[in-house]
């Protein structure tokens, strides 16, 4: 098998032409379009991470915003929960003062009507007293007690 | 100037007695009283004279009544 110098250099020729054309057809392109996904690929994963930055930053202030939201919702449940109570007192304490009031108001009338029938039993006794004595007297008085009443009246005039 | 008054007299009463009234009231009041003197049972016991409007009660009645004022009161 001869070789032939001429084939060979024709050869590395072609090679080097086809290299040429495959660098200048082939590699840059393609190197182009590796390149530009490869920076496709960083700016999604750089948007994907600022993304993902700008979310965990939305979670916190969510959190905060729950946390502050709990917050008040205790504070608001604290107030309603005291003032409920102080309401409470304050209807009992009135109700207390209304029993108390009633109760003086029965004790005073039970009081009056107690001195009224006092008041009442004392004149009917009075009424028997007297009349029982007008009985007696009507029988018993005599002339000297008549005389004796003259003389009482004119001298207590004298003095 | 003689007064027409009355006095009223419950119980028994002697002419002396009545006179003893009429004579002790023109002392009192300085002139002659004359009295119609009238019988009043109600009265229990004593006198009541009437004088010029003016009532001097001494009966037994009257003292009962303020017997029975300080009992009620």
């Amino acid at each position: 098998m001869d070789i032939n110098p001429i084939d060979i250099i024709i050869h590395i020729i072609n090679i080097v032409v086809l290299f040429v054309l495959l660098r200048l057809l082939v590699y840059k392109p393609v190197s182009k379009f590796i390149k530009e996904r490869a920076d496709s690929v960083n700016s999604h994963l750089e948007n994907a991470a600022q993304k993902e930055a700008e979310a965990s930053k939305l979670l916190e202030q969510y959190n905060a915003q729950i946390m502050s939201a709990e917050n008040d919702a205790k504070s608001k449940v604290l107030e309603i929960t005291t003032n409920a109570n102080r309401e409470a007192d304050e209807i009992i304490g009135s109700a207390n003062n209304m029993a108390l009031e009633i109760i003086e108001k029965a004790n005073q009338k039970a009081q009056a009507e107690y001195d009224s029938k006092m008041n009442d039993l004392s004149d009917d006794i009075a009424d028997v007293a007297v009349n029982m004595a007008k009985q007696i007297l009507q029988r018993e008085v005599t002339v000297e007690d008549n005389q004796k009443i003259i003389d009482d009246f004119f001298n207590s005039r004298k003095n | 100037m003689v007064d027409e008054n009355m006095l009223k007299l419950a119980g028994d009463f002697t002419e002396q007695d009545i006179e003893r009234i009429r004579s002790g009231f023109s002392k009192m009041l300085g002139r002659e009283i004359r009295f119609k003197v009238v019988r009043d049972d109600s009265l229990i016991g004593g006198f009541s004279a009437f004088i010029n409007g003016k009532v001097y009660d001494a009966s037994v009645l009257a003292r009962i009544e303020d017997m029975q004022r300080q009992f009620t009161d």
